[in-house]
């Protein structure tokens, strides 16, 4: 009946927890924060994020959530932490949400400050060992809210110990971090690291467990933004619609045009798919489902794939004034370039799901 | 798959149980071999899926989330889930009157009077009288209220002349409900009734519609000046587009939606692997990879989009937001799949059944034909993104 090992009764609980969670956080997020903040924040100098809002976010928990109870942190799962991203997503909220809570799960400690960690994933590191000391080279061109945080979490292989997960100072010897400038203002650094010593203090963990471990890393991270990138393209539709139920052209509501409807209807099922697509992904990490790694390229392909172009026909539903500074069309449309370019090319996606599909076909289909 | 608690997806009560092995027990004593077996006409076809639906009926399995009093057993949201799994697991048939068991049996039990449940309800169990549809007309399709089919009273009957199309199964039915037009002066949505027709009155013409394919699956219905007692309208006179909407708003339990597309993927991945003329594969391309993965995230979402709203079912709960784009999503996809085995195909995909070098022995030639009638079908695409938009959005009405 379901398309996982996972009972209707259980799916149709967690549903409803979830959106009991949805509703929760919606409450604080649109309290506290609206679009045109965001907006507001880009005309600043220097990166724009949110770091008030942060602090009292983190002292509901949330950049914790990831973090086993025994630990001090939430214990809280993958779909609990992707219904907060979607929400910081529609709030357009500029908080490192998705950064700093999948490192302090990662690390298995709470923060002790509000950018304590952020991890790298996907660097092409170098890992080499003299004298027992292993020492870490290599650029990683766009870490998201690098420029912000204290330190780095992230994993490099050697023939010695497999994969090694380390954990690296910002400050360190032969660390640097060169601040960037995108498109929505996220404080986001170019990382080098140049012959930097690790310490067995920085050692996390390494060998098979350090693999596992930083894989479901690298997943929920994706995820994550994932559902981020879902709830900003709703929230632009949504806007799309109620322009569109209010702005007379030729003495109607434009909303009632199919050329406008039509357009926001299909922006609107494209985020359906993306939800439904991150929820499987995420509830597949939960339960440590072998298909979690594919479930999640195939939520992050179509996201990149159709989610960008919501706030782009969110803009063409505005018309001229959606071209305005003045209206907060923008801070969608530059959030969203930015969180589909974080989450990679789609053809790296692409080639995890297209052996998923081919290795299901021998097996029979569950009825 | 074994027998488990747990092999719905659903925890069984001791009653679910009893039900599910009432249900394989009749499934194995009389789904016999010459009912599966594939019919050498239409008629034998025919033939054999109302003798189906007779033995469903005589095991009071019939119609089984009808009340009680019916005919039905009430079942529970769980129940039906069972049911339609098991009838899958062994693919059995469809009954004879199967759209009138979901849908016309329902609108009369909230609309009808007690004479008509008591004369219709139990022939429609028994599968006596088989049933059609006549809603579209040539001029009438997405906008189902403009419909011109005039139904004028003349003492204790109805007058109908007009003419209905996209009709399935007249051919061999027994009766046909329609909509027709008993108000002309009122407006378009309030001069309309629901009206039940003897397809053996004088004065009807059935001629099959011979489609794209070929083939002939629909038929047009032409009525002129044919008697109908008054008493054969459903619901109050005038009122038949409120009872029509409740008809079109009855759907099944339990049933896998997306199966089709599911399996129409699984055959795109097997065209895809299969080497063609220099031993290249398709998939070796990573434009088709591209496009199978665009495909194979529209499917997982939908199997994920149903088995929600099947839960919220048993919760008894409405389905959420991503239940009403499901139908305009499954529509595109198994049609846009449908155009992608031809160009999987190339040529050969082009090639009918019984040419020498038909792809998929001509499946994919007839399906690119077959799937435009995905997004026409129970609704455009159009027809659904206005829909959505109106009722799930809040957008203002087209005009």
């Amino acid at each position: 009946m379901t398309p996982d090992a996972d009972s209707l009764v259980a799916l149709g609980a967690r549903s409803e927890a979830l959106a009991l969670l949805r509703g929760s956080a919606e409450d604080v997020l649109t309290r506290e924060w609206d679009p045109s903040r965001t907006r507001d924040l880009l005309d600043g100098e220097g990166p724009s994020w949110a770091r008030p809002l942060w602090e009292r976010l983190r002292g509901l928990g949330w950049a914790d959530l990831l973090v086993p109870e025994a630990h001090g942190g939430g214990g809280g799962t993958v779909s609990e932490l992707c219904v907060l991203a979607e929400t910081v997503g529609t709030s357009t909220a500029p908080v490192p949400l998705v950064a700093v809570s999948v490192a302090n799960g990662c690390l298995a400690r709470p923060a002790p400050s509000a950018v304590p960690c952020v991890p790298i994933t996907g660097a092409p590191w170098s890992l080499t060992r003299s004298a027992g000391e292993f020492r870490l080279s290599g650029h990683h061109p766009f870490v998201a809210y690098g420029d912000t945080a204290d330190s780095f979490v992230t994993a490099a292989a050697h023939p010695d110990v497999d994969i090694l997960l380390v954990h690296v100072d910002a400050n360190a010897p032969g660390v640097t971090s060169e601040p960037l400038d995108p498109l929505d203002g996220m404080p986001c650094a170019a990382v080098t690291f140049d012959d930097v010593n690790v310490d067995d203090d920085r050692i996390v963990a390494r060998g098979p467990s350090a693999a596992g471990r930083w894989h479901a890393t690298e997943l929920t991270s994706t995820v994550a933004w994932t559902a981020e990138l879902t709830g900003l393209a709703a929230a632009a539709n949504d806007l799309a619609v109620d322009y569109a139920k209010h702005r007379i052209a030729f003495g109607r509501p434009i909303g009632s045009f199919q050329a406008i409807k039509h357009r926001i209807v299909d922006q609107r099922a494209a985020i359906e798919v993306a939800r439904a697509l991150w929820l499987r992904a995420a509830v597949a990490l939960d339960g440590g489902a072998p298909d979690a790694s594919a479930l999640t390229a195939l939520a992050a392909f179509w996201a990149i794939d159709q989610l960008r172009a919501v706030p782009e026909g969110a803009i063409q539903v505005f018309g001229g004034i959606g071209y305005t500074w003045e209206h907060v069309a923008h801070v969608f449309l530059r959030r969203a370039a930015v969180l589909s370019a974080l989450l990679g090319p789609p053809a790296r996606h692409r080639e995890v799901v297209v052996p998923w599909l081919l290795s299901r076909m021998s097996e029979p289909r569950p009825t | 798959m074994t027998p488990s608690n747990d092999e719905y997806g659903v925890p069984l009560e001791p009653a679910d149980i009893a039900f599910r092995d009432e249900v394989r027990a009749f499934l194995r004593r009389e789904l016999t071999p010459e009912l599966s077996a594939k019919a050498r006409s239409e008629s034998e076809r025919i033939e054999q899926l109302r003798e189906w639906q007779l033995r469903l009926h005589a095991a009071g399995l019939a119609a089984i989330s009808w009340p009680e009093e019916f005919g039905g057993r009430a079942a529970t949201v769980v129940q039906q889930i069972v049911f339609s799994a098991e009838l899958a697991r062994v693919r059995a048939p469809e009954p004879v009157n199967r759209s009138a068991i979901n849908q016309l049996g329902p609108t009369i039990m909230q609309w009808g009077d007690d004479a008509q449940r008591a004369h219709f309800l139990p022939r429609i169990l028994t599968g006596e009288d088989v049933w059609c549809q006549g809603f579209s007309e040539p001029d009438a399709g997405s906008d189902l209220a403009s419909l011109r089919t005039r139904a004028e009273v003349d003492g204790e009957a109805l007058v109908v002349t007009g003419q209905k199309i996209w009709t399935s199964k007249a051919e061999y039915a027994d009766w046909i409900y329609i909509l027709a037009r008993t108000d002309p002066a009122a407006p378009k949505h309030e001069g309309i009734s629901f009206v039940l027709v003897d397809l053996r009155s004088d004065g009807i013409e059935i001629r099959p519609i011979r489609q794209i394919t070929g083939r002939s699956e629909f038929n047009e219905v032409f009525f002129s000046a044919v008697r109908i007692p008054l008493a054969n309208v459903v619901g109050r006179l005038n009122d038949g587009w409120r009872v029509a909407h409740s008809t079109l708003g009855y759907e099944r339990v339990g049933q896998s939606r997306t199966h089709r597309i599911e399996r129409r993927l699984d055959i795109l991945l097997d065209m895809a692997t299969t080497p063609v003329g220099d031993a290249t594969r398709p998939v070796d391309d990573p434009l088709v990879r591209h496009e199978l993965t665009r495909f194979a995230a529209q499917v997982e979402a939908l199997r994920q989009i149903a088995a929600q709203a099947t839960a919220a079912g048993v919760r008894g709960v409405e389905p959420g937001p991503e239940a009403s784009v499901a139908k305009l999503l499954t529509s595109e996809v198994d049609q846009a799949m449908a155009g992608f085995g031809l160009d999987l195909a190339g040529v050969a995909g082009t090639l009918r059944r019984g040419s020498p070098g038909a792809a998929k022995d001509g499946n994919v030639a007839l399906s690119y034909l077959l799937m435009r009638a995905a997004t026409l079908g129970a609704g455009t695409s159009e027809i659904q993104r206005n829909l959505i938009g109106e009722r799930l959005l809040g957008l203002p009405r087209d005009p």
